[in-house]
């Protein structure tokens, strides 16, 4: 009898860390990643508060990344952020400047802070792991 | 999608080209008037006023000749006062959803750019911009159809 409430227990107990783990990944799972251009651009729009819009947002990571960059590659981006709920946007007044065109200015969500936070931390555990590696 | 900035776009080169035109529309009004009064010139004139006759007619026929060489100079300084026309219109190429906002910028920029390099570089510039946008969404709606819409 004993032997038999020790494997009802045993089962339970693996029944539960099973189900501990499914939720710790759902979990998981429900908190987006970001890559590593996805990032920059987060930090690009951190950076700029209230003056982060398309041109400036290019205009910074180019300058950061000493690449040429497309508009249509911040706006993709941009595009995924919002997807995942990283960023939000609005839309600002036309400007005779821009023929007219009203400036879409992006901020960076709660969630997208913590994305942020998450990938730095990574970064942050990974290179730590390598540089001990490297010094053994 | 607010349809305020497009609307505003419209007017904007809307008013410019009628400026334009109704300009080059009066300097044609008088090379026109200037090649009549070439003809009347070397009509009315009799043998002992040609010479007059004949300043007049060359000075009206040069302004009759000049007036459309500035209008279509007039033309072209109006077309490389902005970002290239055939670029901004391969643009609808676009998804409309970023098409407006990315317009605006690359326009902004355009000036700033034109400003430090030059009309000729921040034309070059503009149609980089405008082809590599233009590929980045093909390339994007081609693996959408490979993958399915999340892929």
């Amino acid at each position: 009898m004993a032997n038999l409430f020790e494997k009802v227990e045993k089962t339970l107990r693996a029944l539960r860390g099973s189900l501990y783990y499914v939720e710790h990944m759902r979990e998981r799972d429900d908190s987006p990643s970001i890559g590593g251009f996805e990032e920059l651009v987060l930090l690009a729009v951190l950076r700029l508060r209230d003056e982060a819009y398309g041109m400036p947002i290019r205009q910074l990571l180019a300058e950061a990344t000493g690449k040429p960059m497309s508009i249509g590659a911040v706006y993709t981006t941009l595009e995924r952020l919002k997807g995942k709920g990283l960023v939000e946007d609005r839309q600002g007044e036309p400007t005779k400047e821009r023929g007219g065109r009203a400036k879409r200015y992006f901020r960076v969500t709660g969630a997208g802070e913590a994305a942020l936070d998450r990938a730095r931390s990574a970064r942050t555990s990974i290179a730590g792991a390598a540089r001990l590696e490297a010094w053994a | 999608m607010n349809k305020e900035p497009l609307a505003a776009t419209q007017d904007v080169s809307r008013t410019e080209r009628r400026k334009l035109a109704a300009g080059n529309f009066r300097m044609m009004i008088l090379a026109t008037a200037g090649l009549a009064a070439t003809a009347a010139a070397l009509r009315a004139a009799s043998d002992d006023h040609k010479g007059i006759g004949l300043f007049v007619s060359i000075l009206a026929l040069v302004t009759a000749l000049a007036l459309p060489l500035v209008a279509v100079a007039n033309y072209l300084e109006f077309r490389e006062a902005g970002p290239p026309r055939a670029a901004k219109f391969l643009f609808i190429l676009v998804p409309k959803i970023v098409r407006e906002d990315a317009l605006g910028d690359l326009v902004e920029e355009f000036e700033i750019v034109k400003k430090d390099f030059g009309a000729p570089r921040a034309a070059a510039w503009f149609w980089f911009q405008i082809v590599s946008t233009i590929a980045i969404y093909a390339c994007r709606g081609l693996l959408a159809i490979i993958h399915g819409p999340k892929g």
